[in-house]
Order: C-alpha cells, then sequence, then structure tokens
C-alpha cells in the first residue's frame, strides 16, 4: 500500500508539474559567454546562512545552477565588479538599489530585471538585475524565513531566467510547478520546467532511451530480501539510516536512469535532488552508448550518491532515522547489481538466485544473454 | 516510517503544484493592501499606446505612455482619460523590457489600481497585480472578471495571496458591477480618503 502510494504520487507528481509550460519572451542571447558584472558590494552582507561570505558567492551561485544546464550560452559571473552601474553601458549589471535611476520600486518589489534587445534580430543586448535594498536579504535553502530575509539565491536564479530570455509562466495562464513563477514559495531552485525552458534556448537537454527497469515493487522486493540476507543469513545488526528503504530503492534506481543515460555522476545526482524536492523530472543527458550492452557507473560512485541521499534525508527532510540491518554500502552495491541482472535479461526470481550466490561468496554469476 | 515517506512525497507535491504564498520577485499584495495602496482604482479602456525616449540621470531609456477612456473612477478623482507611464518599451530598432510589468494593447479593457507617486517603473501596484481584465461575453453581454493573467475569481478572498488557485469558469467569475461594488466598500473602509 506504501509503495503504491509513493509510485502514485511519483506518477502524479510528473503528470501534474511534468507540463512544460516554460515561457520564453522572444529574444536571447548569441551562443557564447554572458558577463554578469556583480556589484553587490554596496550592501554589506549579513552571515549567509548557506556559508557563502559575501553577495557575489551567492550570485555566482545562481549562475552555476543555471549554467549546468545549459549547453550553448553560460553566464560567466564577475564577484565584486566595481565597474559602475549604468544604462546601456553595454555591460550586464547586478546591483542593490532603492530605485531603477530614478524610477522607484513598488513596496512589493524584490528585485526586477530589465533588458534591452534588437527586435530586428531577435538577440539581447544588455540586461540588469537590481535588487531592491529596502528588503532583507540572506543567503540560504528552504521554505521563505520571514525573519531572516529574502533569499537572494534563488531571486537571482529568477531573474537570471529572465536574462536568459524566460518570462513568468503564470503570467500567460500556465500552471506549472516553476522558479520561474512570479508567485512561488517554497521553490528555491530550478525545476523542469525552467531547465526545459532554458534549453529550448540554448540546448543541453537530451532524449535518451527507455530503459527497461523492472517495476519498483519488484525492485523493493528485492530489497526487503535483502533486508533478511543481511538480518538472519549474515547476522547484521540493525544500524541507522536516514534513507528509508523505499526511498532508496526509488531514487537510486532514478540515479541510474540518469547515468546511463549519459549523465555524469554530479549531473545525475543533481537531477535525482531537483525530483525529490517536487521540482519535476529533467530531462536526462544524452542516449547511451549502446543499448545492447549496459554498462553500469562504478560503484563507488553510486556509493557516493547513497551517501549524499543520506545526508539530504537527515539534513534537508530533517527525517528520523529508520533502522536496518543492511548498510548504506550494501544497500546500492546490490540494488545496482539486481538492476544490472534485470537489465541483461534475468527475472526477478534469477537475479535474486545469482547475488546471493554472490553474498555467500560463490562467485560472479554471469547476466542471463 | 515508510509510510511518512509517502506522506512526505504527497505532501512535497501539495506544496510545489499549489504554491500558496510569496513571490520570488514580486510580493502578491492583498486586495486591501491593492486599495489602501492605490491613488485611484478605475475601470478603463486602453485607447492608445505609445513608447518614447526620455532622459535619465544615467541616460536614456524608453518609457511607454498608456491612455485610458476612463469608464468609471471607484478611487480617486479622474477625467475622462488618464495615462500612465510604465519603464520599457520599443521605439525603432530598440526595445526594454521590464520584467513582469503589465503590458496593455488598445481595445484591453481592465480595472486598475494604480499610483504614480514618485515616478515608479510600473504605476500599476504590485506590477502584474493591481491589474483585472474584463471579460466582455458578446452572447450575453455579461462582464466578468479575471485577474492579469486572465484567470477568472468568484470572490474577492480568492485573491487572497494565500488562498489556494481555483478553476473558476468566467460565467461564474465575479461581474465587473460586482466587483467595483467590493472596491468601493473597500474603500469606504479605509480610515481617510487619500
Amino acid at each position: 500500500m506504501t509503495r503504491a502510494l509513493t509510485i502514485v504520487a511519483l506518477v502524479l507528481s510528473t503528470a501534474v508539474i511534468g507540463l512544460q509550460s516554460y515561457w520564453r519572451n522572444g529574444p536571447t542571447w548569441p551562443a557564447g559567454t554572458v558577463t554578469e558584472y556583480i556589484q553587490l558590494s554596496s550592501t554589506s552582507a549579513p552571515t549567509l546562512l548557506d556559508g557563502c561570505a559575501d553577495w557575489s558567492c551567492s550570485a555566482s551561485a545562481a549562475m552555476t545552477r543555471w549554467n549546468a544546464y545549459l549547453n550553448n550560452m553560460q553566464f560567466r559571473p564577475v564577484p565584486n565588479a566595481t565597474q559602475g552601474q549604468g544604462e546601456q553601458n553595454g555591460r550586464n549589471d547586478m546591483f542593490f538599489a532603492t530605485d531603477y535611476y530614478g524610477h522607484s520600486f513598488d513596496t512589493g518589489t524584490l528585485a526586477i530585471t530589465l533588458w534591452w534587445y534588437l527586435p530586428s534580430q531577435n538577440r539581447m543586448t544588455e540586461a540588469d538585475i537590481v535588487f531592491n535594498s529596502t528588503k532583507k536579504w540572506n543567503s540560504y535553502r528552504g521554505s521563505y524565513q520571514s525573519a531572516t530575509g529574502y533569499d537572494l539565491r534563488r531571486v537571482a536564479i529568477h531573474e537570471l531566467g529572465h536574462v536568459a530570455g524566460l518570462g513568468h509562466p503564470d503570467d500567460h495562464g500556465q500552471a506549472v510547478t516553476a522558479l520561474m513563477n512570479s508567485q512561488i514559495a517554497s521553490i528555491d531552485d530550478l525545476t523542469a520546467d525552467d531547465i526545459a525552458g532554458g534549453q529550448a534556448m540554448y540546448g543541453g537537454g537530451g532524449s535518451g532511451v527507455p530503459i527497461n527497469f523492472p517495476p519498483r515493487n519488484e525492485t523493493y522486493d528485492f530489497r526487503t530480501w535483502l533486508e533478511t540476507k543481511y538480518k538472519d543469513g549474515l547476522g547484521r545488526p540493525a544500524e541507522s539510516s536516514y534513507a528509508d528503504v523505499e526511498g532508496s530503492v526509488v531514487w537510486v534506481q532514478e540515479y541510474m536512469r540518469y547515468r546511463l543515460n549519459a549523465c555524469s555522476d554530479a549531473q545525475a545526482t543533481d537531477r535525482v535532488t531537483i525530483q525529490i524536492k517536487g521540482g519535476g523530472i529533467v530531462s536526462v543527458c544524452g542516449a547511451p552508448e549502446s543499448t545492447t550492452i549496459i554498462n553500469f557507473p562504478p560503484r563507488d560512485q553510486t556509493y557516493g550518491f547513497r551517501l549524499a541521499l543520506e545526508d539530504f534525508y537527515k539534513n534537508t527532510l530533517r527525517r528520523d532515522a529508520v533502522k536496518t540491518s543492511v548498510n548504506a554500502e550494501g544497500d546500492v552495491v546490490w540494488i545496482q547489481e539486481y538492476l544490472r541482472y534485470r537489465l541483461n535479461g534475468c527475472t526477478h526470481a534469477q537475479s535474486i538466485d545469482k547475488i546471493n550466490q554472490q553474498i555467500d561468496g560463490r562467485g560472479i554469476a554471469p547476466v542471463c544473454r | 516510517m515508510r509510510h511518512r515517506t509517502s506522506a512526505w512525497l504527497a505532501l512535497a507535491l501539495v506544496a510545489v503544484a499549489t504554491a500558496p504564498t510569496g513571490a520570488t520577485s514580486v510580493i502578491q499584495p492583498t486586495f486591501a493592501e491593492l486599495v489602501e495602496r492605490a491613488q485611484v482604482v478605475f475601470v478603463g479602456e486602453t485607447v492608445a499606446v505609445e513608447s518614447r525616449w526620455v532622459s535619465t540621470a544615467s541616460g536614456p531609456v524608453i518609457v511607454t505612455l498608456v491612455t485610458y477612456r476612463v469608464e468609471r473612477t471607484l478611487k480617486g478623482a479622474l477625467g475622462v482619460q488618464t495615462t500612465l507611464e510604465f519603464l520599457g518599451g520599443s521605439v525603432g530598432d530598440a526595445r526594454l523590457d521590464v520584467s513582469g510589468i503589465p503590458k496593455f494593447r488598445v481595445g484591453d479593457k481592465d480595472v486598475i489600481f494604480a499610483d504614480e507617486r514618485g515616478r515608479p517603473i510600473s504605476p500599476v501596484v504590485g506590477f502584474m497585480h493591481g491589474r483585472f481584465r474584463v471579460l466582455h461575453n458578446p452572447a450575453s453581454g455579461r462582464e466578468s472578471m479575471a485577474r492579469f493573467n486572465f484567470q477568472p475569481f468568484a470572490s474577492i478572498g480568492e485573491l487572497d495571496p494565500a488562498a489556494k488557485p481555483a478553476a473558476v469558469p468566467s460565467s461564474r467569475a465575479l461581474t465587473l458591477g460586482a466587483f467595483a461594488d467590493e472596491i468601493t466598500q473597500a474603500v469606504r473602509r479605509l480610515p481617510e480618503q487619500k
């Protein structure tokens, strides 16, 4: 029942928030680098909750988020720039101000982006981002904290989306989960829809190929068998884990799907994290080199992902620890091995049998094709 | 514990799907705040849109002057026409756009909450939030209300930033007359007319 609920939730999340409703304003930048002059040092930063030393760090991190997903355009931050701001000065300035060159902010305005372009060429020529210096700012993840102030990083990610060429989907009657919406609360990062919008303009997405993973209930069933094997067969004591069995099965398999579709370890981890946070399913990175021989990532990388998942469940989701006899390493090693057998022609029962042999020290049985 | 996983996923889904409060770059005002902050509130039809260069201390910028035929004034005092200045616009082969700023076309009919004091970037209060579209049904002649993004609403309560977005057909949306009444009543409740 519980697994069914999770799967329903995942399917529902795909159905509801997987709708691609990003809004393109029209003009874009030529392929290459878009330099952003970060001139935020005029307003002293408090102790930033995400560990950044200054506003430049936070704003640069916002650019890094877009850069991770775009092929043909990259933001290049110039931290702590001192060139001075100006309208139509040929630079993309990012700064704090109480108004915009004599035009006052509405009291509810946190930041605005203004961009110049040539309609005849549909090409951006300059874009400035202005943060309202009368507001209280910080830099952090998670929900908005009124006592702390507004999170400059997420607002910068949003405004940089305008610089790239995206508008507000909800201004145009679209209902989609996106940081680019004019109305958002708990979203602190790009979502699948934002990324799809950026990639529609500057490339970077991959269509991949369908990977015929086993039904998740079967992977879950294998993991339940593994629990019994470790507990009763190997006599392993129960240990604490913050990522529960269900979470591990679901997200390790999703990590694998990205890895098998040309994503690096970092790219796959980032995409899964967006998904866990409710940001939707981001496109894969490309197609696998071969669809007949399924090459799995090195186990140490999958283990690294599993540790990152553990950290995310503990510190971001603030989950309570659960008890399991299968430690994190055994968890990912054998889930990956189970998936390797399944994707290479073995049935559920055959896969369990072959893994049982491995755990008992009887060698690595061949795949089934 | 496994039960909590599903609960979290379901909660996360609901939280992000409804996105109840706050904003990334503009904080949505409440209806009461719109009424309070607006210098004037009027029902108007856009009759002219003209962009031009103007000088500022930092250099020339483009502004757009939008002229409205005022059908009814709900707060403040206006003549038969009024003009509002917005930062941004298009002149020749140069265009300046501003994120979130309302864009008007000749023939648009809206209820507008405006405040021109201090030469704002957008004189519409709360950027897009102070603009309400009047939807005209040619068959019935009914004029009903929708938000800036053409999302119809059936009550003032739905305009609350914390309200869950509701799918309201335009046939059930608040009429222009009823919305105007709500505004005038809210204006009367203000401690001091501005």
